[in-house]
């Protein structure tokens, strides 16, 4: 446990703590200033302080006919989907693109993965829709449907994961097998040849010794490309998510929804990433020893 | 495949769909009834405008990559400023992986944007800039601390020569080829993002044609006739596809002395 709490204040709060304030400042001054540019008013100094803890006590506009509640409940979730998928494609894709042998089938599946990081999540979602015209009708075609029905609800929230979930997938591979291929040095293998490893084996310990040192940062930088996402593709499947609510407060002209939504997501995305980098502390064997 | 051979496909592809693109200006296909099925004049049918849908495709091409082409130029150089000023300063900042930031600062800079004035090229071109110049800025900082790093550069140092002088002999012939695959991924990076946040409707918007908001238009019809948001989306990956191609054949090769060097 000290580790632990050492680890996390001397990495980690610091940086979140730049992150959550400077957002909460920047996004105040512009929550004050809009309304003013929109106006011609005077700045006033009430007027950034009811700006600050309109920010803090999460007020939507009035029109706002979905609460953050009920926003988050669609969207966390399919945050942690879309990461699910990212990972469970992502790091087997990565390991296999590493690979030295058989180095044909190791080129198909670094092509496949950087492939797949180069498609546009919308794009991607829109050609699963496509798909589910053709040949899954029965999942619902936008919308959400609430979590009294679990089995509705995941159904509504499959398709906008993949679409999140895939590109994130080639981008975790790509990663994955650079840091891989990185650790490929021949000094490193030749020590671990002279100790009775065939050079296969000794690869294979290697990738797996990177993957559990790196895959927690590399999820955290997934995470938060999901969860920036969520703004574009929320909205190609009419999701009334947070994304939907940053998007169609911007397109709207309403700052408060735009403030209080990208708030929000800072507030997501910046504790979460702190959280999945703390998980290295339970992969890499070495993250205690210093 | 060899590097040159990479660098040929790959820019001669970016090539003929620049050459194509910038042609069908001048050569606008007859109009037709909306959402028609391809035939003879229009190859690929047409839009839901009965605009010939290859060529407003083309036509949305050029404004996208005109967008995306000015922000990596504008990248290139207030980011290159950047990065070769800040390359000697002791701080140092871990950005990670600059695309992910890239990325996440143009769609938030094209939100604020699009609250404070209506969305339109001149948004999306600032929001662009500022994130090509974040990347190009990062990128060319940490590949000029690399190379300082390098024993050559090192030793004419310490051999007596002057750091400019060092810097345009030992330094420059090593990152003009950096900056040329630099200039490329960040050109198909840009594209796909003007695309995505023109879709969203945050960059161009109807009557410019442009790639991103063609495939948007196309929503409402996308089960009727995909090719309607199908042809402007794989024109953009092509495009993309391309650059990356050209960008892998500059990457430079294993290092001498190692057994991929010897295998090379």
């Amino acid at each position: 446990m000290p580790v632990l709490i050492r680890r996390l204040a001397r990495d980690l709060l610091p940086g979140l703590a730049v992150l959550l304030v400077g957002s909460w400042l920047l996004l105040t001054l512009m929550l004050a200033l809009l309304p003013q540019m929109f106006t011609g008013g005077a700045i006033e100094f009430g007027g950034l302080v009811d700006a600050a803890t309109r920010l803090l006590r999460f007020s939507l506009p009035e029109d706002e006919t979905v609460g953050l509640g009920a926003r988050l409940a669609v969207s966390l979730p399919l945050i942690g989907l879309a990461l699910a998928v990212a990972l469970a494609l992502g790091v087997p894709l990565g390991l296999a693109a590493a690979a030295h042998r058989p180095r044909g089938l190791a080129q198909l599946f670094e092509a496949l993965s950087l492939a797949l990081a180069l498609l546009p999540a919308f794009l991607v979602g829109i050609v699963l829709l496509l798909a589910r015209a053709r040949w899954l009708p029965e999942l619902p075609v936008g919308g959400f449907i609430p979590w009294e029905q679990p089995g509705g609800a995941f159904a509504s929230l499959l398709l906008p994961a993949l679409a999140l979930g895939l590109p994130n997938a080639g981008w975790v591979a790509t990663r994955l097998r650079a840091e891989i291929q990185l650790s490929y040095a021949p000094a490193t293998i030749e020590a671990l040849r002279a100790v009775g490893l065939a050079g296969n084996e000794a690869r294979r310990r290697l990738g797996r010794l990177v993957l559990r040192r790196r895959i927690a940062d590399i999820a955290a930088g997934s995470f938060a490309a999901i969860a920036i996402g969520l703004v574009i593709v929320e909205n190609v499947f009419y999701l009334p998510g947070l994304g939907r609510l940053v998007l169609g407060s911007a397109t709207g002209a309403a700052p408060e929804g735009l403030a209080v939504g990208l708030f929000v997501l800072v507030l997501i995305i910046g504790p979460g990433m702190a959280g999945i980098r703390l998980m290295r502390l339970g992969l890499d064997p070495d993250a205690g020893v210093t | 495949m060899s590097g040159r051979a990479l660098v040929i496909v790959g820019l001669a592809g970016f090539a003929t769909i620049l050459f194509v693109a910038i042609a069908s200006l001048f050569v606008a296909g007859p109009a037709g009834v909306p959402l028609a099925l391809p035939d003879a004049v229009h190859l690929f049918g047409t839009d839901g405008s009965g605009r010939d849908l290859l060529g407003a495709s083309l036509m949305g091409t050029v404004t996208t990559l005109a967008i995306a082409g000015l922000a990596t130029l504008a990248g290139l150089l207030l980011g290159g400023t950047l990065g070769l000023a800040t390359a000697r300063a002791p701080l140092s900042i871990r950005a990670g992986p600059h695309a992910l930031w890239q990325g996440v600062g143009a769609v938030v800079i094209a939100l604020v944007l699009t609250v404070v004035v209506a969305p339109g090229i001149g948004n999306l071109l600032i929001a662009l800039s500022v994130a090509a110049s974040l990347g190009c800025g990062l990128a060319i900082r940490d590949e000029m601390r690399r190379l300082r790093r390098l024993p050559f550069y090192e030793a004419a140092r310490a051999a007596g020569m002057a750091e400019l002088p060092a810097l345009q002999r030992h330094l420059l012939p090593r990152l003009l080829p950096f900056l040329a695959r630099l200039g490329l991924t960040q050109l198909a990076l840009l594209t796909l993002l003007e695309v995505t946040l023109s879709f969203a409707g945050l960059g161009v918007s109807a009557p410019v044609l442009s790639l991103g908001g063609m495939i948007s238009g196309a929503q409402s019809v996308l089960v009727l006739r995909p090719a309607v948001a199908l042809v402007p989306a794989g024109l953009a990956l092509l495009i993309v596809l391309s650059l990356h191609v050209a960008a892998a054949g500059l990457r430079p090769g294993p290092p001498a002395g190692s057994p991929r060097h010897a295998a090379a």
